[in-house]
């Protein structure tokens, strides 16, 4: 019988460039009693040592839709072994699982992982994304970042980013690594691994719709600004956009399915946290690239601050404009 | 199936979720007795939202309308028309019958939209 109690099952990407420490996160990740429930797709056998754990292979095949656009392609190696997973556990062949755990390679764009997640209509119904975490090295984190889209779209991606190899790195490098992170993705969690070690609190914390929205409430991200790094050739910027009133949510809708239609690939990750007049709390919006996940009513606002906020992390794209145009499609609701 | 809509029922697009909407679906997956129960709310909403694009696209003479609460059909001024199932297939569709991509960022489409703002409210 299929078992749908329980609710989809979340599943945490294991993101990070090549070198960052995936593995060994991983390593330490399944030594916790509490990974015991985890089904693993992983890239490569033999480095993690995954001899009791439920796993599963891919090969990174994928295929293209929407003009070749990367972010949605869709990754069918990963769509085939998630759905192998669920078939076996719902003929019982193997031991239920109730957590699965993706581990990407260290050159994948996550978006197309999201993408395959909320797109096939069998995944999205029996599993459900929790959280992505990307490992991010203190020694080299810098120049991957400045160097390679793809590190950069991994920590963008990112709701907890592990800083790992601290102790390999000058204090200077490491703080200076922290800064770019905070101008890169303000809203992710940051970690610090020391000798391969940190909090695995951070796996095993379920994400709620308000543990999410507390994002919003970190200094960082609690106040309207920009900040903008250049990064493998492009600027990559992420901007906070506050809105006093009520937003229309309906024509807030029709905005940003209008800016990503043309602009997609370039927002690299948005989140929001609307006041859209409810009653009740806050709508929690996010989504990466051309991939939104469906908006969720919080019961109530995580503080005292009943502004809208936006968060924005955007590569080559006029911020100025993005909020005039958002106001713009506000008056012309707010006008009829 | 939905018997109300009498069409098969998939899941929404992520923009069709209403505000008022409480947090009863299953982590984003809404149940089909939901859907049912939420008919009423759903069609005004869809009716409000074609309104709305309609101000939008008024720039290149379209319009949007809701079809039964299960498609939208977009028209323009010669008399073309087609179909959609979201938001997200207007401004693909919108593009193949103008021949241009509509930008939200394009300064000159903001200008515009405002314009027409100001001509509404000077209309009242």
């Amino acid at each position: 019988m299929i078992e749908t109690v329980t609710g989809p099952i979340p599943v945490l990407v294991v993101s990070g460039f090549l070198g960052s420490g995936k593995t060994s996160l991983i390593r330490r990740l399944l030594a916790d009693p509490r990974a015991s429930g985890s089904a693993l797709i992983v890239n490569e056998f033999g480095e993690v040592g995954i001899d009791h754990h439920l796993f599963r292979k891919t090969d990174e095949s994928t295929t293209l839709i929407r003009n070749g656009c990367v972010c949605c392609s869709l990754r069918d190696d990963l769509s085939d072994a998630m759905r192998e997973l669920l078939d076996k556990r719902d003929r019982r062949t193997i031991r239920p699982f109730d957590r699965l755990v993706i581990e990407t390679t260290g050159l994948a764009d996550p978006g197309p992982i999201l993408h395959t997640l909320v797109s096939d209509p069998v995944l999205r119904n029996r599993y459900r994304m929790d959280k992505v975490l990307t490992t991010l090295d203190a020694v080299s984190g810098q120049v991957n970042l400045s160097t390679y889209g793809e590190a950069t779209r991994q920590v963008a991606a990112a709701d907890v980013v592990v800083l790992t190899k601290l102790d390999l790195a000058p204090p200077a490098a490491a703080a200076s690594l922290r800064r770019a992170l905070k101008m890169l993705n303000p809203i992710a969690q940051v970690a610090d691994a020391h000798h391969g070690r940190f909090d695995l609190d951070l796996l095993f914390f379920e994400s709620t719709p308000s543990s999410v929205a507390d994002a919003f409430s970190r200094p960082s991200a609690d106040r309207a600004g920009s900040a903008m790094m250049h990064t493998s050739g492009d600027s990559v910027s992420s901007h906070t956009l506050i809105f006093d009133t009520p937003l229309d949510w309906q024509m807030f809708g029709i905005w940003l399915t209008m800016l990503l239609d043309k602009h997609g690939e370039r927002v690299l990750r948005m989140k929001g946290l609307l006041n859209v007049g409810s009653q009740r709390g806050p709508l929690l919006l996010e989504g990466v690239q051309h991939v939104m996940h469906a908006p969720r009513h919080l019961q109530e606002w995580p503080d005292d601050d009943r502004r809208s906020r936006l968060v924005f992390i955007v590569r080559e794209l006029d911020v100025d404009l993005l909020h005039d145009s958002l106001l713009a499609f506000q008056e012309a609701a707010a006008a009829t | 199936m939905c018997v109300l809509c009498n069409q098969l029922w998939i899941e929404d697009h992520w923009s069709e979720v209403s505000a008022e909407e409480q947090q009863d679906a299953d982590n984003g997956v809404m149940r089909l007795e939901i859907h049912v129960q939420r008919r009423g709310q759903r069609l005004r909403d869809r009716s409000e939202r074609a309104r709305l694009v309609g101000l939008v696209l008024a720039g290149v003479s379209i319009t949007l309308q809701d079809w039964e609460g299960s498609s939208y059909i977009l028209r323009d001024a010669k008399g073309k028309s087609a179909v959609v199932h979201d938001l997200a297939g207007v401004w693909a569709e919108v593009e193949q019958m103008t021949g241009n991509a509509l930008d939200p960022l394009d300064p000159s489409f903001i200008a515009r939209l405002r314009e027409r703002t100001t001509l509404r409210v000077g209309a009242r």
